[in-house]
């Protein structure tokens, strides 16, 4: 009788045996042991910070096992955060050291000199011409006058960069070494011989008025002679790289290499005359 | 045997089609239930039997990967097998209209059960207003289309198997 009975009834039968295991999942309450598998697992296919820090909250329905893989990849994580943090502190102290020596060098050239330093940082560079002029961002309120010479510091060494010309109350126009309207008196440091430098609108300057007895090399340094009213005597302006003779009669021609890279000023310095 | 295990392999692609589908084709950021109907569909053509217990293997997986209470899927999903089964030989399944209704109903009987537990177990509800409105109409909509799907893939399986009196 009861073996024709369950036949009959097998379907409910089957449905009453597998709705107690649906309620047993329910009673057992596995779903937060499920969810944190599943996290776990979401955690395998990627490593995100915020999983993790879900997985270890809910550390006790996890075993030992799976909660070292995570605590192991978050520590590996961690470390190589810090790793690149330490990897771009040092990058910045040797920016800092940089700019210390730079600072520096500017500091001892101040101590010879009748001039105020003002600094500046380069906004722009002429849109026309890179090798005409660039815009810095200080002016007249930061006690900027016109034709006050321009120096920067490139790898260690004071170069020449130019004159200023157009003074606003904020920013400030300065003509470059390289621009055919500025020429700047100079002398051969070797020999002491004065001549004229003069830009072309290229990447070189040209040194002119140089008498033909002048004895002039290649690799000779070029620098301010302080004829004049603007440049102080002794700012190196560059390095001559041709020589050019015959061409006139009493005067050498020479191409000069600026010490300056006109596409590598950032900060210049402004010399300002002391009163 | 062969026949159950391509039941098997069904539920299992239709499981991942319909978590492929709420990433890729959803309204409003809800899916139709899939599984769902693929489970009406074995239990009205199957009987109660394959209904229940497919419907039960089918809710596991989809607690495993549901937010709701672990177990709730599976108690749904197998009344809801033993249900249609129980209805397989009294409601034409290849009228649409008979489709797209009891999968409206059945997904709001479903809705209905995980907002239960959930307010029950978690003390706090898991379904949103998008749930009770969009996936039911969604659902029934695409329901003649998965049954015309799934007739077409049991044919060509009777086909390949060649034992059509077995199955």
């Amino acid at each position: 009788m009861k073996w024709k009975y369950i036949p009959e009834h097998k379907p409910t039968l089957i449905l009453i045996i597998l709705l107690c295991i649906s309620i047993s999942l329910l009673a057992f309450n596995l779903t937060k042991k499920i969810w944190t598998l599943r996290y776990f697992v979401y955690y395998v296919f990627n490593p995100v910070p915020e999983l993790a820090l879900k997985i270890i909250d809910n550390s006790k329905y996890l075993s030992e096992n799976l909660l070292s893989i995570v605590k192991l990849k978050e520590e590996n994580r961690e470390l190589k955060e810090r790793l690149n943090k330490l990897l771009f502190m040092e990058t910045e102290y040797n920016e800092v050291i940089t700019e210390n020596k730079r600072l520096k060098e500017l500091l001892e050239l101040k101590k010879g000199l009748t001039y105020d330093i003002i600094s500046a940082r380069v906004i722009s560079h002429d849109p026309f011409n890179w090798f005409r002029a660039i815009t810095i961002d200080k002016g007249h309120k930061d006690g900027i006058v016109v034709d006050a010479p321009v120096v920067t510091v490139i790898d260690y060494q004071i170069a020449l960069v130019g004159k200023t010309v157009i003074v606003d109350e904020n920013t400030t126009r300065i003509l470059l070494l390289t621009d055919t309207l500025l020429a700047v008196p100079a002398k051969v440091l070797r020999t002491g011989d004065n001549c004229l430098i003069q830009g072309n609108g290229t990447p070189k300057l040209i040194l002119d008025y140089l008498l033909q007895e002048s004895v002039i090399n290649i690799g000779d340094e070029i620098v301010t002679s302080g004829i004049g009213e603007i440049y102080p005597s002794g700012i190196p302006i560059g390095i001559v790289t041709d020589i050019k003779t015959g061409e006139e009669e009493y005067f050498k021609h020479a191409i000069v290499k600026p010490k300056v890279a006109i596409n590598r000023i950032s900060e210049v310095f402004i010399l300002k005359k002391v009163k | 045997m062969r026949f159950y295990l391509v039941l098997g392999i069904l539920i299992l692609v239709s499981f991942v089609l319909q978590l492929l589908w709420v990433q890729y084709l959803p309204i409003f950021g809800i899916g139709p239930q899939i599984l769902l109907v693929v489970i009406i569909y074995f239990a009205l053509n199957y009987g109660p039997i394959i209904g229940e217990i497919y419907g039960f293997i089918s809710g596991l997986f989809l607690d495993i990967f549901s937010i709701s209470v672990f177990g709730t899927q599976c108690f749904i999903f197998t009344i809801i097998g033993y249900i249609n089964g129980m209805m397989s030989n009294r409601v034409d399944e290849k009228n649409i209209r008979v489709q797209c209704i009891l999968s409206l109903l059945e997904t709001y009987f479903q809705i209905g059960i995980v907002y239960l537990f959930s307010k029950i177990f978690l003390s706090d509800s898991i379904i949103s207003y998008k749930d009770i409105i969009i996936a039911p109409i969604y659902t029934s909509v695409l329901a003649p289309g998965i049954f015309r799907i799934m007739d077409l893939i049991i044919l060509r399986i009777k086909k390949w198997f060649g034992k059509t009196n077995q199955i």
